[in-house]
């Protein structure tokens, strides 16, 4: 019978012994923690110091008692044995966590300003350890990263170890950099200036500039070239991608002046109709975008997000129908009067307004934003591949590609290419000249219809828009020559150079007063534009 | 249809403002002909090729091709009739290629033409090493030779040509006529209006002499030189 007893005592001895090998320490820091100021912040820093160790098994436990100090539900008794943490329904021993009840008279410690940064930082970063969702540890990281300069970088380390969000991974390996630059060990830190000037921009050189102040640089000869190797190389990354991105920026205005003057030019210089209504037509365009998006949301919701593709069809076709109609009603009995069809595309430029006013109000459209449009790719310094961009640029090219192989490689092409020439010779050797003005007026049309859908993701739509693209559309067109795809293309693509270049000069007006006076200093020097179809002009 | 009547021009009458271009002209070509239309400047010669082409409207009068009224018809119905005109300013369309220029001359599109049409027709007007070339850079003796082929591409039934070696060199000018007769055919009437009388002379069947909107007189060339009316009006001089 006392075997027994004896047996049991000593398991129960042992297990006691097993317990208190962790309860000291346990203990010992929520003394800290139930202690004065200077107690508490040592307790907190050393469980931030504790949130890099490898094995994670006693960090719950830090951060249930972290965030209970936080949020002043550790109530402290005389033995910190006896001190409870009472919330989350339940009051639990602060040092076993298993219920318990509460001291009498229990203290509730209040932190200073001082120790509170020092308990949040260190509750972040064991929550980035141990967080249960991604989205607990992403919350954290963000809150880490502000003050990366003073979390281990062990932390970030161990934390990205054991991430298994392939995404959150690499953002905590990015801050995890920032971290170590200020790391004790000098090895550590030249590693991280040198892998952070591997992704320059702006932030990272002002990261990498404010060791300039640092002790180590004056001490340090290897530090102190590491850091200014980083920062020329940054500065370089950064030029680069500054230039990237002006001609990214001026890539993608002079896609769309080009998507609005491509129609233009055609009209115009078929016909030599200057047609008012061609920024009606755009916002006809990109009206009808917005009814594709909408039928498809009621009809497909599944296949809402690619109304920019299918809208491609409708937009081209509504508006092409409604160029040729007013090409056959009105505009065909005016051609030998210039004037009066300028006066006949204004009257209908209004029309179009206040029909479109009238039915669907003046409110701007609200487009959806697919997938494949939002976001962007980081290249070089801070030069990002933004996706809506991207799309407005490859749309034009391909709207670019098809109206070049229209214009030169099809029966149609040819004949609105010799009508454009010479009218009447064109007449005499049987090209019905009459037709080809309709079809070349529904092209001219439905390619300002595809420009709407193409602007449908970047600016406003509303009934008003259209103004907005007439001036630059025949600027474009005026300078690339009448009647030329080529012309319109590099038209196009100077002045949008030229605009972006100036704008972050002397801001966006400015850019536009000044190309347009370069624009007229340059037709009193060459008036028949950049690039001239040759032949008898009427 | 060989030898038959190909073209009748009743009672024509084209005004400009106040002045009488064509005054009560009549005319009838016949298939298989070659017909010049000559006279002083201002007797209505290129009016006429204008009216039949249905770039000038007519006052009065009929213009009838086979059984077809051609009066009120567009430029482009009258082309595709098969009456083809050469203006007489090389109209080429510059910015275009020898080829593409050829191709518009068809009338159809190129794969609804005879095969190798275009190639017969470049070789015919003797530009085929020239086709890729644009009909801008071309010299004007080519030009008028491509505008010759354009005309001729979709072989019309009417060939009008208004003043087809107009500043040619002696050796051009062989060519083109060499080229005229050798477009001369029983289902075809060619009409060429010519102020240069040695040429007129190798081509035409038969000469229309026109002096203000009228016929002067019409015959053989060989009688035309000795009628009075015309030495007075115009060969005098």
């Amino acid at each position: 019978m006392i075997r027994p007893l004896i047996l049991g005592w000593l398991f129960a001895v042992a297990v006691a012994t097993g317990a208190s090998a962790q309860s000291p320490g346990r203990a010992e820091l929520i003394a800290g923690l139930c202690g004065n100021a200077a107690a508490t912040g040592d307790a907190g820093n050393r469980i931030l110091a504790s949130a890099g160790q490898p094995d994670a098994a006693e960090l719950p436990w830090m951060e249930t008692v972290t965030s209970a100090l936080l949020d002043r539900q550790l109530k402290c008794a005389a033995d910190p044995g006896q001190t409870v943490v009472d919330g989350g329904g339940a009051v639990r021993n602060a040092v076993t966590l298993e219920p318990a009840s509460a001291p009498d008279q229990p203290k509730v410690p209040v932190l200073n300003l001082k120790n509170r940064a020092v308990f949040e930082l260190a509750q972040s970063a064991l929550r980035l350890r141990v967080g249960a969702t991604p989205s607990v540890r992403r919350q954290a990281l963000t809150a880490l990263g502000r003050k990366a300069a003073s979390v281990p970088v062990e932390v970030f380390e161990q934390a990205a170890a054991g991430e298994s969000d392939a995404g959150l991974k690499a953002e905590i390996e990015s801050t995890a950099q920032i971290s170590a630059l200020n790391s004790p060990d000098i090895a550590k830190r030249i590693a991280a200036v040198e892998r952070l000037a591997s992704t320059p921009n702006r932030r990272v050189q002002t990261q990498i500039a404010a060791l300039l102040a640092d002790p180590a640089y004056k001490s340090d000869q290897k530090f102190r070239l590491a850091v200014d190797a980083a920062l020329i190389k940054v500065g370089q990354g950064i030029l680069l991608g500054d230039v990237l991105s002006t001609l990214y920026n001026g890539l993608s205005f002079a896609s769309i002046l080009f998507m609005a003057a491509i129609g233009l030019s055609v009209i115009f210089g078929l016909m030599g109709v200057i047609n008012l209504a061609q920024g009606e037509l755009i916002m006809i365009g990109a009206y009808v975008t917005w009814l594709t998006q909408e039928a498809l949301k009621s009809i497909a919701p599944g296949l809402a997000d690619y109304y920019l593709f299918i809208a491609v069809v409708p937009a081209f076709l509504v508006t092409a129908g409604i160029g040729v109609l007013l090409e056959a009603t009105i505009l065909r009995h005016l051609y030998k009067r210039p004037l009066m069809s300028l006066l006949a595309t204004w009257a209908i430029s209004l029309f179009l307004i206040n029909l479109v006013r009238v039915s669907f109000g003046t409110q701007n459209l609200q487009f959806l934003t697919p997938f494949y449009i939002s976001g962007g790719v980081p290249v070089v310094g801070d030069f990002i591949v933004t996706w809506n961009r991207l799309f407005a640029i490859a749309f034009a090219a391909i709207t670019l590609a098809l109206t070049w192989f229209v214009v030169n490689r099809t029966g149609l092409g040819l004949n609105i290419r010799a009508v454009t020439q010479n009218r009447d010779m064109a007449g005499c050797i049987g090209i019905p000249t009459r037709k080809i003005d309709m079809m070349a007026f529904g092209l001219g049309s439905g390619l300002a219809g595809l420009a709407g859908l193409s602007l449908s993701p970047i600016y406003n739509v509303n009934p008003q828009m259209g103004g907005n693209f007439i001036i630059d559309s025949f600027m474009v067109v005026v300078l690339g020559g009448v009647g030329t795809i080529g012309g319109t293309l590099v038209a196009a693509l100077g002045v949008g150079q030229v605009n972006v270049l100036i704008e972050p000069l002397w801001g966006a007006v400015a850019a536009k007063v000044i190309v347009l006076f370069l624009i007229i200093a340059f037709l009193q020097w060459r008036p028949e534009g950049l690039f001239t179809a040759k032949g008898r002009r009427r | 249809m060989s030898g038959g009547t190909a073209l009748v021009i009743d009672g024509l009458e084209v005004e400009f403002g106040r002045f009488r271009a064509v005054d009560n002209l009549s005319l009838a070509i016949d298939y298989g002909e070659v017909r010049a239309l000559i006279g002083p400047n201002g007797a209505g010669k290129s009016t006429v090729l204008n009216v039949v082409a249905g770039v000038t409207p007519a006052k009065a009068g009929r213009i009838v091709l086979d059984d077809t009224d051609l009066i009120g018809l567009s430029e482009a119905q009258i082309a595709r009739k098969g009456v083809r005109r050469k203006f007489q300013k090389p109209s080429v369309f510059e910015v275009l290629t020898v080829r593409e220029n050829i191709e518009l001359g068809l009338g159809v599109p190129v794969a609804k033409a005879p095969s190798g049409r275009i190639d017969e027709v470049l070789a015919m007007v003797n530009l085929t090493e020239l086709a890729d070339r644009p009909a801008g850079t071309l010299a004007h003796g080519q030009k008028q030779w491509l505008e010759i082929g354009m005309v001729l591409a979709s072989d019309p039934k009417i060939l009008m040509l208004d003043e087809p070696v107009a500043g040619l060199t002696d050796e051009e000018r062989q060519r083109t006529a060499a080229l005229i007769r050798a477009l001369r055919r029983p289902d075809r009437a060619i009409v060429v209006v010519e102020h240069d009388m040695g040429f007129v002379e190798e081509i035409a069947d038969k000469v229309t002499v026109l002096h203000e909107g009228r016929t002067l007189f019409e015959g053989p060339m060989s009688r035309v030189r000795e009628d009075a009316r015309v030495i007075e009006v115009y060969l005098g001089r």
